[in-house]
């Protein structure tokens, strides 16, 4: 690749030498200048090394000093880079020429970036003594000006062909070549025959129909190629002082050529550039449009009067209107008279100063059923800032809506089933217990007045209808509390959970068979944490073995947000297969006798820790012990822990 | 205390009623028993109006608090805002075991709040300390202080 470059620079020297004016070695279009820039931008900045390796070899070839031609060579591809990373930078990425700013751009660093060869390239020439200083100036100004000319005629030539995403298929090559080959003979006659009076310049202007042409039926790529079949011959001849532009003056000769070359390539470079503009333009604007047309929102366009221009597919399909009959309407046939003048009179003030309004409309189709639409209406402005359309697009909410309504309906049904529970708890309990009361304390008034009366069994009897009463009680009780939890409002009250531990250990009776240490402060409702904790730590000294009391112990440790309470016991312990039934309720795994209980209380624990967002576990080993383990989310805020 | 003591009961239910009036004979209680089975008539008959125009100023008041008519905690607030009446001591003897109920009452300045127990031994107990504290000891009772109470009536699930 380096090789290639530096080759084809030093062949396109050569070619430039050969196009040189007769008489001098100044070119009027320095090849290798385009061909410079054009190999940085495509192949990136790293071919550098090859600019500069055939830019000395070129000039060694012409026998200049060694030294000269290292500056030469140093001054030409500082030149290339300069213009290469400009180029890039403005276009952000390798330039297409398929805009009228990057075309802008090429002729302003094509005018500019030249100035470092030519003061560099020309001090080189003189300090080698290949030129005297005395016509420094006059030389930096050709090579300035053929620098200049190489890049606007060469570069965009090279880059646009290099670029392949659109080939040109096999006529439309032919096409062009035949176009450039007439657009050549044209120039080589009008600039190599003598003709006419050497000023009439009025010759040069039938090379623009050609330019134009090209650049419109064959893009950036004709254009750049016409471009130099018009040049090449107009340079050639001018050389050799023939045609439009020879004059006794070489320097004069010089300019009118260059002007010429200037305008010509500008002319088909920039049309060329601001037709591929338009297209892309229109490409996009096809490409919305089919966006828009199969798109599952409506959208729909008014003229500033609120009148109808564009409905797409959506619109058609979901009200059932056809375009043809809407367009030119106003879209209030769409109303169910769901929508409050009111808030149509705001939607106006808003679309009409400027903003956008989003809200929710309730439409009628055309077979007289409804749907609802998320509405999105905002006006478009043209650039003198007047509202030239209105665009509204909607989103088919209709199921949405169903289902919020289902949701809503469901809801209102869960919680009057949860009130209906809540008052059948409340009167299980409280109704319920007042025949209870009458069983209980006639029994014992029975006992008590005519106790002596009976014998030992009967006075049994009634002794199980006391204690089944009691344990009918516990059961409502339980029952009531487990029914209720959700009742309770407060949960995020600061609780500390070392006086709860303490209420709790006072009301199991278990003054010196519980060992308590460090507790944190959590957040939730005092009551129903201290149930939990009576019941965890009344089960702990409850299920002991026969003939050995049990001893419970309460913990904390910090687990990153959660705080890890451990309840633990030496007790008879738990088999694992009823871990996960044990927290259901009315699960007993023992016998009234054995060890009383209703059933209700870890079930109780389990919803009231999860309503506080944390959670239950167990670990137990039988015969050793049970470990209940409550996670306890850390309060969130300093003010929750010092509170 | 001259007179012998005087305990309105204020409960629609007649089981309750009767349960507690035996409570009261098998803890010896000398003095008299009235009983009124709704809010309206509790303030009739603390008032002295008709039919109630001969009856003996209470000296302690048993009050229910879910009752027709009148309940309880409306019983309570004007009892308490009446200033010929507000003197009496009430007990609220409820089904209730809810914090907020025990609360407002202590708020409306009931005496005590005693949570009906289901057993005749639970209700003799509660009652001795009722006697205790607000019927002076009330005319000997028969147990002594080694059946002193042993629940609260406020045990956790």
């Amino acid at each position: 690749m380096l090789v290639g470059v530096a080759v084809a620079y030093v062949l396109s020297a050569k070619l430039g030498f050969a196009m040189a004016f007769v008489g001098g070695n100044v070119s009027a279009v320095w090849i290798p200048s385009g061909l410079g820039v054009a190999a940085l931008l495509v192949g990136g900045l790293r071919l550098w090394p090859a600019l500069w390796a055939g830019a000395f070899l070129a000039t060694a070839d012409t026998g200049a000093p060694l030294l000269t031609a290292a500056g030469i060579a140093s001054g030409n591809t500082l030149e290339y880079i300069v213009a290469a990373v400009v180029l890039r930078r403005l276009a952000g990425g390798v330039p297409t020429f398929r805009s009228v700013r990057q075309v802008v751009a090429l002729a302003a660093v094509a005018a500019m970036a030249p100035a470092v060869s030519a003061l560099l390239g020309t001090a080189s020439l003189c300090l080698g003594g290949v030129a005297p200083w005395a016509i420094y100036w006059i030389i930096v100004k050709t090579w300035w000006l053929g620098d200049s000319a190489g890049m606007l005629l060469v570069t965009p030539l090279l880059v646009a062909w290099s670029q392949s995403r659109l080939p040109l298929h096999g006529q439309r090559m032919g096409e062009l070549a035949l176009l450039a080959a007439l657009a050549a003979a044209a120039s080589a006659s009008i600039f190599g025959a003598q003709l006419w009076e050497a000023d009439d310049h009025v010759f040069a202007y039938l090379m623009f129909p050609f330019l134009i042409w090209a650049a419109l039926r064959h893009g950036i790529r004709g254009a750049a190629t016409v471009v130099l079949a018009v040049n090449i011959p107009a340079i050639v001849f001018t050389a050799q002082g023939m045609g439009l532009f020879a004059r006794p003056d070489q320097t004069q000769s010089l300019l009118l050529l260059q002007a010429f070359m200037t305008v010509a390539a500008l002319t088909a470079l920039v049309t060329a550039a601001a037709l591929a503009e338009r297209d892309a333009a229109s490409d996009r604007a096809r490409l919305l449009g089919h966006a828009v047309e199969q798109s599952a929102t409506t959208v729909m366009i008014t003229d500033p009067q609120g009148n109808l221009t564009f409905v797409n597919r959506a619109f058609v399909d979901l009200t059932g209107h056809r375009a043809e009959d809407v367009i030119g309407t106003n879209p209030r046939f769409l109303k169910t008279g769901h929508t409050h003048p009111d808030e149509y009179a705001r939607l106006w003030e808003t679309i009409s100063s400027g903003r956008t309004w989003r809200g929710e409309f309730l439409n009628r189709t055309a077979d007289g059923g409804v749907i609802w639409g998320l509405a999105t209406i905002s006006p478009v402005r043209d650039e003198d800032g007047r509202i030239t359309h209105y665009i509204g697009t909607e989103e088919d909410i209709t199921a949405r809506k169903a289902g919020e309504a289902r949701l809503r309906r469901a809801l209102a049904k869960v919680e009057r089933a949860k009130a209906e529970l809540e008052r059948v708890a409340y009167a299980v309990t409280h109704t319920l217990q007042e025949p209870l009361r009458g069983i209980g304390g006639f029994t014992q008034l029975i006992e008590r007045r005519y106790g002596a009366q009976l014998d030992a069994e009967g006075r049994g009897y009634l002794q199980r209808v006391v204690e089944s009463t009691h344990r009918m009680q516990r059961l409502f009780r339980d029952l009531m509390d487990y029914a209720l939890i959700d009742q309770v409002q407060e949960v995020d009250t600061p609780v500390d959970l070392a006086a709860v531990v303490r209420a709790a250990v006072e009301a199991c009776g278990g003054a010196g068979r519980v060992e308590v240490g460090p507790l944190p402060v959590v957040s939730g409702n005092a009551t129903q944490l201290r149930h939990v904790m009576t019941h965890l730590i009344g089960n702990g000294l409850t299920y002991h073995p026969p003939g050995r009391l049990s001893r419970v112990t309460v913990t904390a440790d910090r687990d990153t947000d959660m705080w890890k309470i451990v309840i633990a016991d030496d007790g008879i312990g738990i088999a694992d297969e009823y871990h996960d039934r044990l927290f259901n309720l009315f699960v007993r795994l023992h016998t009234e006798q054995e060890y009383p209980g209703s059933g209700v209380g870890l079930a109780y624990c389990r919803r009231v820790v999860e309503r506080h967002g944390g959670a239950v576990g167990l670990e137990s080993d039988p015969g050793l012990g049970t470990r209940v383990i409550l996670w306890l989310p850390v309060p969130s805020t300093p003010e929750e822990i010092a509170a | 205390m001259s007179q012998p003591p005087h305990v309105l009961m204020v409960d629609d239910n007649l089981f309750d009623v009767e349960l507690t009036r035996e409570a009261l004979v098998e803890l010896g209680f000398g003095g008299s028993f009235a009983t009124v089975s709704n809010g309206l008539e509790a303030l009739a008959y603390l008032r002295g109006d008709p039919p109630y125009g001969d009856r003996m100023r209470p000296s302690l008041v048993l009050l229910d608090l879910n009752m027709p008519r009148l309940d309880g905690r409306s019983t309570l607030a004007r009892i308490k805002a009446d200033a010929a009446l507000c003197d009496i001591p009430v007990v609220i003897l409820s089904t209730s075991e809810s914090e907020r109920d025990v609360l407002d009452c202590y708020r409306g300045h009931a005496a005590a709040f005693i949570t009906k127990p289901v057993t005749m031994d639970d209700l003799i107990d509660k009652l001795r300390v009722v006697c205790q504290l607000w019927l002076g000891g009330v005319a000997a009772l028969p147990h002594g202080p080694e059946a002193a109470p042993t629940d609260s009536g406020e045990v956790p699930p």
